[in-house]
Parts: C-alpha cells; sequence; structure tokens
C-alpha cells in the first residue's frame, strides 16, 4: 500500500491550522513556535544520570494524541499547552500551562 | 552624545498627497512615548487598579494621559505623548509604585496609522485576523503579525482607523508593505507630529 492510501481523510476546513490561544483567541500556527512535550517532567535533583538522560533527550514519538507547548511567540509570547493529533492535525484542546488537559482516547 | 540629532525611522521615506480625494490615509506618527508596564507577581489587578486600566485581553484603554493596549496577562503597552525624554516613562513608573514596573520603549517602536473605510482590504492583504467589524469593535488591540513583522494592532474609532505600533527597525520595511498594498487604492501619505 502507498503512502497517500494510508493517510486519513482530509477535511478541508482544518487545512488552516489554528491552534486556541487562552489570552488571544484562535490563531494561525505561523504565530506559533513548537516546544515539543509537555508531559515531560524533571526528574528530583539528585537524580541519576540516566534519569536527567531521559528527561533531556527521550521522547515518545506517538502516534495519535500528542499533549504538547507551543509558544504563542508573535502574540502574547506565552507558553500554551495543547492536545494536537500527530496523524490529522486535529487539536481537542488548548489551554494555559497550568491546565491539565483532557487527552481523547484515539 | 548630548547634541546627537533627534532621528526618525522612516526619514528615508518620501511622503505623497493623492491628486484626488484618498481613499486611504497612512501616517507616520511621531513624537509618542512608549512603554512597557508589567505588573509584579501576583499583582496584575492591583497594578491595573492603581492605573485605571483593563485587564481584559483585546481591549484597550484609553485616558487622557495614556492608552493602554494589553499584551499578555500583567503586561500592557502604554502610549503617551512627549517623544523620547523618557519623562512618560517615569510618570508611569511612579503612578505603578510597587505593583508594577515600566521600561522605556520610545525609541524602540513607531506608530503607524491606516485610515479610511478600505483599510479592512489593506490590512487582509497582511494580517491573519478577521477584522471584520461585525467581529472587531472599536478599542480592539491583537498582536501579531504582517508582512513578517510582528505589530500591535488597535483599532482606534469606526472610520475606521488602525493603530499599528511596529518595532523601529522594521518600521521602514514595513512601511512599504503598506504602502504596496494601499497602491491599488489614492492613497495619502503623510507624517503627524504630536511631540
Amino acid at each position: 500500500m502507498n503512502a497517500c492510501a494510508m493517510r486519513p481523510a482530509f477535511n478541508r476546513d482544518k487545512i488552516m491550522h489554528q491552534i486556541q490561544c487562552p489570552w488571544c483567541g484562535v490563531r494561525d500556527e505561523a504565530e506559533f513556535q513548537y516546544k515539543g512535550d509537555a508531559t515531560v517532567v524533571r526528574p528530583a535533583d539528585d537524580a541519576d544520570e540516566a534519569g536527567f538522560f531521559r528527561y533531556v533527550y527521550l521522547r515518545d514519538n506517538p502516534k495519535g494524541w500528542h499533549t504538547e507547548w507551543w509558544h504563542h511567540v508573535a502574540g502574547c509570547r506565552q507558553f500554551v499547552k495543547v492536545v494536537r493529533n500527530t496523524l490529522t492535525h486535529e487539536v481537542a484542546a488548548t489551554g494555559t500551562p497550568a491546565d491539565t488537559l483532557q487527552v481523547p482516547e484515539s | 552624545m548630548a547634541n546627537t540629532p533627534i532621528r526618525n525611522p522612516l526619514d528615508a521615506v518620501t511622503f505623497t498627497t493623492a491628486e484626488y480625494q484618498p481613499d486611504i490615509v497612512l501616517s507616520d506618527v511621531r513624537g509618542k512615548s512608549f512603554c512597557q508596564l508589567m505588573a509584579r507577581r501576583g499583582k496584575a489587578d492591583e497594578l491595573a487598579q492603581r492605573m485605571g486600566i483593563s485587564t481584559a485581553p483585546g481591549q484597550s484603554t484609553v485616558t487622557e494621559a495614556y492608552t493602554a493596549l494589553p499584551l499578555s496577562p500583567g503586561q500592557w503597552l502604554m502610549i503617551g505623548d512627549g517623544g523620547r525624554d523618557g519623562e512618560f516613562t517615569q510618570t508611569i513608573t511612579g503612578q505603578a509604585g510597587d505593583a508594577g514596573y515600566a521600561s522605556e520603549q520610545s525609541h524602540a517602536r513607531t506608530l503607524l496609522r491606516i485610515q479610511g473605510l478600505l483599510a479592512y482590504d489593506v490590512l487582509a492583504k497582511g494580517v491573519r485576523l478577521d477584522l471584520d467589524p461585525l467581529h472587531v469593535p472599536v478599542g480592539f488591540v491583537a498582536q501579531t503579525v504582517a508582512a513578517q513583522v510582528g505589530l500591535t494592532l488597535h483599532k482606534v474609532d469606526d472610520q475606521p482607523t488602525f493603530d499599528l505600533i511596529v518595532y523601529a527597525g522594521f518600521a521602514e520595511s514595513f512601511w512599504h508593505w503598506l504602502v504596496d498594498a494601499s497602491e491599488e487604492y489614492t492613497v495619502d501619505t503623510t507624517v503627524i507630529d504630536q511631540g
């Protein structure tokens, strides 16, 4: 099967990737900078080297829902937490860094 | 350094008057003072109350002394008259007391103004926001990007008048984009000196 046939159905409404910033409202994705996995937790100060290696370098590469940071660099300059589907680019929820976002079951 | 003449970011620009009634008026507004006002931790509401400004996102507060544009939680761009002598920032700093602090930006920002009904069409060529008057009331403020330049946009009145505040170093480039985008209409370019 070729790669194109494996792609999920493309929703025309979602061609423009937009992110709801909790402060600025819905904005174009071009105003944001991707800042990676938002689920990574810093280990305790006395953690071993392997713990810090995992924290700094190792990331999952999930197919489906992913909680991540987007920096609204051209707007309010706040970090926005986004639950995005890495397969369809659909955004399920956004919030401030303090928010706990519900990740949909895939 | 005391005698260094004050130069403007648009010194190299030629301003022109249209032959007919212009659809669009573009202005370089000079003599404004800018400072960024930031609340100290947990004191955003106190600061807003003290300054008489709103904490609501996307809505300006206009008083006789200044215009406050919300940038992000607890952060405002304050605009006043007076130019780059730093006096405006000192006044704001005094008013903010221990609830916040102001940093001088008069040298670092340029205020460009676009007026006329066709301003919506001109801005639509670069600004990725829906500026339709149905959605965007007078006093609307947004930080966004147009022509690769970061700008703070403020809808001043329903004429409409939009104030576009850009970084001084990008002002000339942005001005050329603005003139270029307005070229299909009759356009006046002017300097408004409020210093």
